[in-house]
């Protein structure tokens, strides 16, 4: 079904657009970032199935930012803001190309070949503040996948630390 | 890393509220929790209206005139064919002329032409067309009273309220044969030209066209959203209506997506939210 560009924005764009600005913080940054989100809405319209448009979006936001806070040096400003940083900067760039094609598979309704990430989990578990079950419930998994998958990433930003101490 | 849910209720999950996009045992969950933590129903009601209300100042700022193109725009550079509409194809403009004589043109009517208050003379018939040709549009503009000349344009998105005074005008670009609908947040669906099932109208390329009534809003929740459906060939009113009843029938549906229309029928449409006074 073809996508109204107007009529998703004028529901959603406020949506995403504090969703990217809660992330990023900077505001040219977050409407840049909600500009790229209805992109990748756009770009997979073919498989839009989803009867929740505000769950699809605000996942697919949080990806976009992720990817951004990636390559992004900022300074961090609260205990949440150093935590989103550290888990974006977890995440590699074959994960993350791999599990944005299984997210969007997922949020767009076909089989996903892989599960949204962990650091995708983490932000809305740890910094967001969402219960194991919403998350689980907003990620398409198990409450007990979600308890895997954190338990997953705080192991690798143990080790990211560990290294980082060894470094200084 | 425990579980949260002794805390405060996410921005994720209010959103999510907000949209009436929740499960109802969720949204019940969510609801209950977010009055306990806030300290009442009120107080969850005044949240999302802070939320409502950001909504509009953000679109105020960044109008989907304004970004829909650039997302389509930077949908295209990243690869996708374009299957929407050109950029700035919402990207009206009126003399202030032509929004004199629109002013002229608006009569009461309740939603579906009312027997015996055509307001439309022979007179009034030379101010139908405008200046404003070119592409297919889907025009609406609002009287605030029967008796003031002052007259609003409204783009998609705009707030409206139950009993506002509303005519639509179209122009028809290349397009030859049109019909104009509405689908609003109760799940009708209104047609408005024709006003009678059958085949789709002649279109008048001479510039913004007026349809022959207007119309005054009803008190149905939510939204009211009217499509402009053209075709280069005659076509008839069913099958469109038809996609709009199916379309109708999920509110989040009817207010972003596309009519499930054939390939030869073109479509715009104007989104216009209903807010309570």
């Amino acid at each position: 079904m073809a996508i109204d560009v107007e009529g998703f924005y004028v529901r959603y764009g406020p949506m995403v657009l504090r969703r990217c600005r809660k992330l990023l913080r900077g505001e040219a940054q977050a409407e840049d970032a909600m500009q790229d989100v209805f992109v990748q809405l756009l770009r997979h319209e073919d498989e839009l199935e989803a009867q929740t448009p505000s769950a699809l979006l605000l996942r697919i936001a949080t990806n976009t930012c992720l990817n951004r806070l990636r390559t992004t040096r900022r300074r961090p400003e609260t205990p949440d803001d150093d935590l989103l940083m550290r888990i974006a900067a977890s995440g590699g760039d074959v994960e993350d190309r791999t599990v944005a094609r299984g997210l969007l598979g997922r949020l767009f309704g076909a089989e996903p070949a892989r599960g949204p990430s962990s650091q995708a989990i983490a932000i809305m578990h740890l910094v967001d503040g969402m219960t194991l079950e919403e998350v689980a419930t907003e990620s398409g998994l198990s409450v007990s996948g979600v308890r895997k998958r954190l338990r997953t990433l705080r192991a690798r930003l143990e080790t990211i630390d560990a290294r980082a101490v060894e470094g200084a | 890393m425990g579980d949260n849910s002794e805390n405060k209720v996410s921005d994720w999950m209010i959103e999510r509220l907000a949209k009436g996009e929740l499960d109802p045992a969720t949204a019940q969950n969510v609801g209950a929790r977010l009055a306990a933590e806030l300290g009442g129903e009120s107080a969850v009601q005044a949240r999302l209206a802070d939320l409502a209300s950001d909504d509009q100042a953000t679109l105020q700022r960044l109008p989907a005139s304004l970004m829909a193109p650039k997302i389509r725009l930077r949908a295209d550079q990243a690869g996708r064919a374009p299957r929407q509409q050109a950029p700035g194809r919402r990207l009206v403009w009126l003399s202030p002329f032509a929004v004199g004589a629109m002013a002229l043109l608006v009569y009461v009517g309740t939603k579906g032409p009312r027997a015996g208050t055509s307001g439309a003379t022979a007179d009034q018939a030379a101010d139908e067309e405008t200046t404003t040709k070119g592409a297919t549009h889907l025009l609406a503009f609002r009287a605030p009273s029967l008796a003031g000349t002052k007259i609003e344009q409204l783009g998609t998105g705009a707030a409206v309220r139950p009993h506002d005074l509303l005519q639509l005008a179209y122009t028809a670009g290349d397009a030859r044969f049109g019909m104009v609908l509405s689908v609003d947040g109760g799940g009708g669906v209104t047609q408005h030209l024709p006003v009678a099932p059958g085949a789709a109208v002649p279109l008048s390329a001479a510039g913004a066209v007026r349809l022959p009534t207007s119309y005054e809003l009803d008190a149905s929740p939510g939204f009211e959203r009217f499509f402009l459906v053209t075709s280069a060939q005659p076509f008839s009113t069913e099958v469109v209506m038809a996609a709009a009843q199916a379309l109708a029938k999920s509110p989040a549906a009817a207010q972003t997506r596309a009519l499930a229309l054939p390939a030869d029928l073109s479509q715009e449409s104007l989104l216009l939210k209903k807010v309570t006074p």
